[in-house]
């Protein structure tokens, strides 16, 4: 590994990690609730 | 198995170990064989470190788990995308910048060869007896399934792997790695639309989905705290965290896969694509042992998935089996008179009529499990080490019975491949680790390129023999399995500590942490003993203590200096 400056935005694909995290834990939650 | 099955499963194998050292030729240094010339893209590190977490039993038991026991299992997930963040934010810039080839190269540079040398011996030990399990667990299973000698699925994936991982090393671990996980999501596609297409006509997957949920199998979040409930949110997401941060950071198998990245910017890549991707994956496979679930609501299911324990016990009780096997007929026919009314219940949309047809199917449900049970005492009966519960049998027994020809064997090579997969990056950190930390540094400090080339491929080939006779001995030796998974919780959370306070807590030195990563342990070990939680919690214990013991005991020898 070498390393090299890159252009991401780190802490906005960090964010986008969490938020998905978030957003699955919803739609299991509704999917847990609606179908039992 | 039909001709075309087997052929499609020979051709599939063939295909990968060819590519694999296809895509290695030529390899003329260490560098290259341990780390794969660090030149990788990375959708490469990401779908290898995927690979390499997704063993068989990934495959085989999952769907089997959500058939008996829901989705439950995937809150144990749920720490993975936090784990991703810290590996990419403090892990890999620290590994790239000391320009290692293995995570516990990093603790000499950090602490002293002894700590070093404590953490690469405990990762030998407990890596190395699961390699073995990783090869036996599947072999076992698709023997049963194929009715082939367990000795030759045994040596068939133990033999292909070690065959390309010597000849390639971490290059062909790594190019295989990408065609497997390319094959086996397409199978896994390819099974989840069938299960959907061979439901009956007015099912579809709304319904299907209708069925699972009234008889609890869409249990995807359970809220409710308890230190001894192994799967809730809380646990997922805290526990969890800790076992995939130590899985990730600090085991070899790992490690040595985001290592092979380009530059630093292609190892984070690859390790976010890996949180963004894993838990959508899981819940798939997940879900697919649903739909196998609701399936089988609709067409009859063998009382105990494992034929041949079944098949054992009724030649010995003959009465009880067949006796047991009428009544769960009678009990299935009842319960899937009961599933008809509730989708019909659904589709009149009404709540109160939805409501009765669902505790009549949960009734009937359960009138066919406790029929089930009884079949199970008689096969324990009738062999007292077979296992109570059948899940790792469950989706193989549906594929071979209802899939058409061609798919068939499309999934069985998905198995041998995800555990060639897995098995590939055991024996690649294995060897690596072997020559690095321990070769290189006690045996012949100097040498050239060739040699540590060819120590390497010959650490290859004892490893891979190792893990194959691991594998071998395994079913005689009873609960090997469950042994090596508690090893290898029991060892994770200090291993994680160690690893945490070289990163985050500076002016802790060798010997503190050396004494404070085995007073830690023996806590672990007295906490899982006295069984005080649950196996996820044992990370975050053995964590958590070392991290405090080493700044305590960093403290009390300042004092008396």
């Amino acid at each position: 590994m070498s390393k090299e400056k890159d252009s991401y935005n780190w802490p906005l694909i960090y964010s986008a990690i969490v938020a998905e995290l978030l957003f699955l834990m919803l739609v299991f939650y509704i999917l847990t609730d609606y179908f039992s | 198995m039909s001709v075309i099955d087997w052929i499609v499963l020979g051709i599939t194998l063939a295909f990968i170990v060819l590519y694999g050292m296809y895509r290695s030729r030529g390899m003329k240094n260490v560098e290259g064989y341990l780390l794969a010339d660090r030149e990788l893209p990375w959708y490469h590190v990401g779908l290898s470190v995927m690979a390499t977490q997704a063993s068989a039993i990934t495959f085989i038991s999952a769907p089997g788990q959500a058939y008996h026991d829901g989705l439950r299992f995937i809150q144990f997930y749920f720490g993975l995308p936090l784990a991703m963040i810290v590996l990419c934010v403090t892990f890999i810039p620290v590994f790239q910048r000391l320009n290692v080839y293995t995570a516990y190269e990093f603790l000499e540079k950090r602490f002293d060869s002894r700590t070093r040398f404590l953490t690469a011996f405990l990762f030998l030990l407990q890596r190395g007896l699961s390699t073995g399990i990783t090869i036996y667990a599947p072999s076992i299973i698709l023997s049963t399934i194929l009715g082939v000698d367990v000795l030759y699925t045994t040596l068939l994936t133990g033999g292909l792997v070690i065959l390309y991982t010597v000849y390639g090393g971490t290059k062909a671990v790594s190019h295989t790695q990408l065609a497997q996980m390319l094959i086996i999501f397409s199978g896994m596609i390819l099974a989840a639309v069938m299960v959907v297409k061979l439901m009956p006509e007015k099912i579809g997957l709304f319904e299907s989905l209708h069925i699972a949920g009234k008889l609890d199998r869409l249990n995807a979040i359970d809220t409710s705290f308890d230190w001894n409930n192994r799967y809730n949110i809380w646990s997922g997401i805290i526990g969890g965290f800790f076992l995939q941060l130590s899985y990730f950071g600090t085991d070899q198998s790992q490690v040595g896969r985001y290592l092979t990245g380009k530059n630093t910017t292609q190892s984070r890549l690859g390790l976010v694509m890996n949180g963004l991707i894993k838990i959508p994956m899981q819940f798939f496979i997940l879900m697919i042992g649903v739909l196998v679930f609701s399936f089988y609501q609709f067409h009859e299911s063998p009382v105990y998935f494992n034929r041949v324990e079944l098949e054992k016990a009724k030649q010995n009780y003959p009465t009880e089996i067949i006796t047991i096997e009428s009544e769960y007929r009678e009990a299935l026919q009842q319960k899937k008179t009961q599933a008809e009314f509730l989708v019909d219940a659904i589709g009149s949309d009404n709540q109160q009529e939805i409501e009765r047809a669902k505790v009549s199917l949960r009734s009937s449900a359960a009138n066919a499990e406790s029929i089930r049970q009884k079949a199970i005492d008689v096969i324990q009966q009738n062999n007292p080490r077979a296992e109570r519960n059948d899940s790792n049998y469950v989706f193989l027994t549906f594929v071979t019975g209802f899939l058409p020809t061609g798919l068939v064997g499309l999934i069985m090579a998905i198995i041998f491949l995800a555990a060639m997969g897995s098995t590939a990056s055991g024996l690649n950190s294995l060897a690596s680790t072997t020559v690095v930390d321990f070769h290189k540094r006690l045996v012949r400090k100097e040498g050239s390129e060739k040699y540590y080339l060819n120590a390497s491929r010959w650490a290859t080939v004892a490893w891979g023999a190792f893990c194959v006779v691991v594998a071998i001995y395994a079913g005689r030796l009873g609960n090997l399995i469950e042994a090596v998974n508690i090893l290898g919780s029991l060892f994770y959370g200090t291993i994680l500590g160690i690893f945490l306070v070289a990163f985050y807590l500076k002016n802790i030195q060798g010997k503190a942490v050396f004494f404070a990563a085995i007073i830690a342990e023996v806590f672990v070990i007295i906490s899982w003993q006295l069984e005080l939680t649950a196996f996820l919690w044992l990370n975050v214990t053995g964590c958590v203590l070392v991290v405090l013991f080493a700044w305590m005991l960093q403290r009390l020898m300042a004092r008396f200096k």
